[in-house]
C-alpha cells in the first residue's frame, strides 16, 4: 500500500531530476561556443530526421537540363556535374552519416562500457588480458586499420559500421575503466559488497551512474571522430559507394570537377567541418555542465 | 592518425576545409604538395639533354606478347618497333618494314625490312627476328591473346636477310592491320625473357623501377637517322588521374594523356599547357552475360536498350566531347563503313518495363553493375542507375579499381559491367575478339549464328561493297538484340607543356609516336 509521504518521495525525486535537467541545459547555453555547438548539433539532427521532407529533389535524382549550375534560388548549394542538387544531397546525406556514425557510436558506448565496467570492477587476469588486447587494437592509427578491415570486408555500409564498432569500444572501455577502478575504492562500493549486493546491483546501480559524466563526453567526442572517420573512408573510396550522397564520397566526386563546380566540393566539406567542429564545442560544453552539477 | 585531443581536433578540421578551399582557388597547391617528388626527380635524372617526363600508370607487363594497358604500350612502343605502324589518322605507315606488296590472291604479303637496324643490345635486326617474333605470337600453344589474330598465317619465311614472306589461308583485308597490333613489337629471336627490354625501338632503358618510374635514353643507333629528336624520356607512374593533371598543372611532368573529361575542361585556362582533343572510335561498353539468366532472355536485353538515354548520357558524362553510341562497335570515325541510317530506338520507359515484365519480370530486376575506377565509367554508372530504375532496372553499383576489375578475368564473369575499349584503326577487331562466339574476350558471351557468319564475310571478303553491307546488318542485328550498349563514343584527350612540340596525340595514346616530339 502506497503512503503519503511515498508519493510525496516519488513527487520529489521527479521535481529534483527536473532540476537537475534544467541545471544541465543551462550548464550547456552557459558559455556562448558550447551553447553554439550545441546548436549546431541539434540542428544537424533534425536535418539527418527531417532531411526526407526538407530536401526539395531526391538525392541521386539528375536534372538533365540543370547540370552544373553556381547556387540560385532554385539550387542553394547548385548542381554537380551529373545535374544533381547539391543542397538535397548534403540534406539527405545528413541522415546517412548520422545513422552510421550514431549507430556506430551507440553500439561502441554500449560494448565499451559493458567491458570497461567488468574489467575495471573484477580486474585481475581478465581486466590484465583485455587490457592489452585493446592496447594492441589501438596501438594502430584508426584510419590505417579501417583501411586494413575495409581493404577485407570490401567497402559497404555495413563494413564501416564494422570498423567503427571495433575501432572505438577500447577507448570508450579505457575511460570507463579508469573512473570505475577509483570509484570502487570508496566505501559506498564495500558497503554494498558486504551487504551482499548482487554484482550486477553494484555494477549497473551504483558504479554506472557515476560513469555518466564521463561516458557523455566520451560520447560526444566519439561521435565526431566517427563522423570524421566515415567521411575519411567514403573519400578514400573505400567507404560508402556512390551514388550514395555520403558527404565524404561527395567532396571525393567533386574534387575531379572543382575547377567548373567548385560549390559541389565546399558545401559537403563545409559541413563535415562544420558537424565536427559543432560537436567538439558541445562536448566541451557537455564537460563542463556536468562538473558544475557535481 | 587521427589527434587525440579535441582542440587539435577542431584545428585539424579547420586546417581540412581551408586546405580544400586553397585546393579549389589555387593550382600553386598541386605544387606545394608535389615539391618532393619533385625533387626525387631531379636527384634521379641520369640522362642529360632534353628530357620529356611523361606521367603515366604504373606497368606491369613488359614482355611485348603480354602487354595490355596502355601505359605498357606506352613503354614498348618507346623500346620496341612494330613492323607495320598506324598514324594518327588510321592510315598504315611503315616502320621496320619499309615497303610491302600483295600478291593478286590477297595470300601472299612480301615486306623489305630497313637496314642498319640493331638490338640494343648491339646485335644486328634481320629478317629471321621477324619470323621469330610473330611466330611466337601466333603459337597457340604459347597462349598469347594474339594467338587467335593470327591464326590466318599458314606461314612466315625469310627471304634472306631483310625480306619476309607471310602466306596466308583465307584472304584478310585488314591484315596489315593486325600487323601493327600492340603486341606484334620485333624481339630478338631466341629470347628467353621477353621483358627484358631488347628492342630496336628509338628508346633504351636506363633504369625501370616498378612502381616508381621508367627512365629511357634516346637510342644513337636507331636506324631512322636524326630520330628521336629528344635525348630521353621518363616515365614516372602515378596510381592516380587527378594527381596526374596536379603534377602536370605543378610542372613536375610535360606529358598526361587519357584523363576524363572533367579533368581535360580543368586545364584549359592554364598557361603553358597545351590541350590536345581528338575524335577516337574508343567507347564504353555496357554489357549484360547472355549465356545465363537474365541477360539470356532477348526481352531483357531489349528493355536495358529502350531505358536508355545515349544522347543525356553523352552530355552528362562527357559534356558533349565525343559522338552518342548506336550499341555496335563500328563508329561514324569509320568513314564508310558506319552505317547512319541505323540507331537504337530511343528511350521508351514504359516499353521497357513492359518488356520486363514479359520476361518474367513484373515487379523488374536486380543487378550488380560492376565498373572500373577509371575515366569517367563512375559517372557512367550513376546516371545508368537512374536511368534504369525508372524502368525497374536496379542496379547497385560497384566501382572497383582496374586491378580488381580486370584481375583474375573477373570482367568477363560477371553479368553486368561496365569496360572500356580503346580505338582501334579498323573495327574488325572488335568483332572478332569480342562479339563472335566464343571470342577471347566475349565479355558478354555473345553467341549468335548470323552475327558470326556476318563478321566472317566481313572480315574475309576482298570485296569492299560486301563488306559494308555486311557491316551495315551487323550494325543493325547489334541494335537489335547484342547483349550490349555502346552509349557513346569518347574523345581521347592529352596535355603537354608548351615547352614542347611535335606532339601528335593517337586515338589509343600509347601508340603516341614519342619520335617526332621535340623542344623548339
Amino acid at each position: 500500500m502506497t503512503t503519503k509521504l511515498d508519493q510525496v518521495q516519488v513527487q520529489n525525486a521527479a521535481a529534483f531530476r527536473g532540476r537537475r535537467f534544467v541545471g544541465f541545459v543551462k550548464g550547456l547555453f552557459r558559455r556562448p561556443a558550447s551553447a553554439l555547438g550545441t546548436i549546431i548539433f541539434v540542428l544537424f539532427a533534425l536535418t539527418a530526421f527531417f532531411g526526407p521532407w526538407l530536401a526539395p529533389f531526391e538525392a541521386n535524382e539528375i536534372i538533365y537540363e540543370e547540370a552544373r549550375l553556381a547556387p540560385s534560388a532554385g539550387h542553394w548549394f547548385g548542381t554537380d556535374h551529373l545535374g544533381r542538387d547539391v543542397f538535397s544531397r548534403v540534406i539527405l546525406g545528413a541522415r546517412d552519416i548520422f545513422m552510421l556514425a550514431g549507430l556506430g557510436t551507440l553500439l561502441s558506448v554500449l560494448i565499451g562500457t559493458f567491458l570497461g565496467l567488468i574489467s575495471g570492477y573484477y580486474g585481475g587476469w581478465f581486466d590484465e588480458i583485455l587490457m592489452r588486447l585493446f592496447d594492441s587494437v589501438m596501438s594502430i592509427p584508426a584510419l590505417l586499420f579501417a583501411l586494413l578491415m575495409l581493404g577485407t570486408l570490401g567497402p559497404s555500409r555495413e563494413s564501416v559500421l564494422w570498423v567503427l564498432v571495433i575501432v572505438y569500444p577500447p577507448i570508450v572501455a579505457r575511460v570507463v575503466r579508469s573512473v570505475v577502478l577509483g570509484e570502487k575504492q570508496k566505501s559506498y562500493i564495500a558497503s554494498a559488497r558486504t551487504q551482499g549486493e548482487k554484482t550486477s546491483f553494484i555494477l549497473f546501480r551504483q558504479l554506472l551512474p557515476a560513469v555518466y559524466p564521463a561516458l557523455a563526453v566520451e560520447a560526444a567526442l566519439r561521435f565526431s571522430y566517427a563522423i570524421f572517420l566515415t567521411a575519411s573512408l567514403g573519400f578514400l573510396g573505400v567507404g560508402v559507394q556512390p551514388p550514395n550522397p555520403d558527404w565524404g564520397l561527395m567532396v571525393n566526386e567533386a574534387r575531379r570537377t572543382y575547377t567548373q563546380v567548385p560549390w559541389a566540393l565546399y558545401f559537403p566539406a563545409g559541413v563535415i567541418a562544420l558537424i565536427v567542429i559543432g560537436v567538439n564545442l558541445m562536448a566541451d560544453g557537455l564537460k563542463q555542465a556536468l562538473r558544475g552539477e557535481e | 592518425m587521427f589527434p587525440k585531443n579535441k582542440f587539435t581536433l577542431v584545428a585539424f578540421a579547420l586546417l581540412t576545409l581551408s586546405a580544400l578551399i586553397i585546393a579549389g582557388c589555387s593550382s600553386d597547391y598541386a605544387a606545394i604538395a608535389n615539391q618532393n617528388s619533385a625533387d626525387q626527380v631531379v636527384q634521379e635524372d641520369q640522362v642529360g639533354g632534353v628530357i620529356l617526363r611523361v606521367a603515366n600508370h604504373p606497368i606491369v607487363q613488359t614482355d611485348p606478347a603480354l602487354i595490355s594497358s596502355d601505359s605498357e604500350v606506352f613503354v614498348a612502343n618507346a623500346v620496341y618497333d612494330y613492323l607495320v605502324d598506324v598514324d594518327a589518322r588510321s592510315n598504315l605507315v611503315p616502320r621496320l618494314a619499309t615497303e610491302w606488296s600483295v600478291s593478286e590472291d590477297g595470300l601472299v604479303y612480301t615486306f623489305t625490312l630497313a637496314e642498319n637496324v640493331s638490338f640494343h643490345d648491339g646485335s644486328p635486326f634481320s629478317a629471321a627476328d621477324v619470323v621469330w617474333s610473330f611466330d611466337r605470337l601466333r603459337d597457340p600453344e604459347l597462349g598469347f591473346a594474339s594467338s587467335s589474330l593470327y591464326s590466318n598465317i599458314v606461314s612466315i619465311e625469310a627471304a634472306g636477310e631483310s625480306s619476309v614472306v607471310f602466306t596466308l589461308e583465307s584472304p584478310n583485308p585488314f591484315f596489315l592491320y593486325d600487323l601493327s597490333d600492340n603486341h606484334a613489337l620485333m624481339i630478338k629471336n631466341g629470347t628467353t625473357d621477353a621483358g627484358d627490354f631488347n628492342g630496336t625501338g628509338p628508346f633504351t632503358v636506363v633504369e625501370y623501377n616498378p612502381e616508381d618510374r621508367i627512365i629511357l635514353q634516346a637510342n644513337p643507333e636507331y636506324f631512322i637517322a636524326g630520330q628521336p629528336l629528344l635525348d630521353g624520356v621518363e616515365i614516372i607512374f602515378f596510381p592516380d588521374d587527378i594527381a596526374m593533371i596536379d603534377a602536370l598543372r605543378g610542372g613536375q611532368v610535360d606529358l598526361v594523356m587519357r584523363m576524363s573529361t572533367a579533368l581535360f575542361e580543368s586545364l584549359q585556362t592554364e598557361d603553358g599547357i597545351e590541350t590536345v582533343a581528338i575524335p577516337t572510335n574508343g567507347f564504353d561498353l555496357i554489357r549484360l552475360r547472355s549465356d545465363r539468366e537474365p541477360g539470356n532472355n532477348p526481352l531483357v536485353i531489349e528493355a536495358f536498350k529502350r531505358a536508355t538515354d545515349r544522347q543525356a548520357i553523352l552530355g552528362l558524362v562527357h559534356q558533349g566531347f565525343g559522338a552518342v553510341g548506336n550499341d555496335s562497335p563500328i563508329g561514324p570515325l569509320y568513314d564508310s563503313y558506319h552505317d547512319a541510317s541505323v540507331s537504337p530506338a530511343s528511350r521508351d520507359v514504359e516499353a521497357a518495363k513492359a518488356l520486363l515484365a514479359d520476361a518474367g519480370y513484373p515487379d523488374g530486376i536486380e543487378l550488380t553493375l560492376h565498373v572500373p575506377d577509371s575515366g569517367s565509367r563512375p559517372d557512367l554508372a550513376v546516371v545508368l542507375q537512374q536511368q534504369w530504375a525508372e524502368a525497374n532496372i536496379f542496379v547497385e553499383i560497384s566501382v572497383e579499381p582496374e586491378s580488381v576489375y580486370y584481375g583474375e578475368n573477373g570482367w568477363l564473369e560477371v553479368d553486368l559491367g561496365i569496360t572500356g575499349w580503346g580505338s582501334r584503326p579498323y573495327p574488325q577487331f572488335y568483332l572478332d575478339v569480342m562479339l563472335v562466339s566464343g571470342a577471347e574476350w566475349n565479355e558478354a558471351h555473345f553467341a549468335d549464328a548470323e552475327f558470326d557468319a556476318l563478321a566472317q564475310i566481313a572480315g574475309s571478303t576482298l570485296d569492299e561493297a560486301e563488306r559494308i553491307a555486311a557491316y551495315s546488318q551487323i550494325q543493325q542485328l547489334l541494335v537489335e538484340r547484342g547483349p550490349v550498349i555502346i552509349p557513346y563514343y569518347f574523345a581521347q584527350f592529352g596535355a603537354i607543356n608548351t615547352a614542347f612540340a611535335g606532339f601528335e596525340l593517337k586515338a589509343f595514346p600509347g601508340r603516341t609516336d614519342l619520335r617526332t616530339i621535340f623542344q623548339p
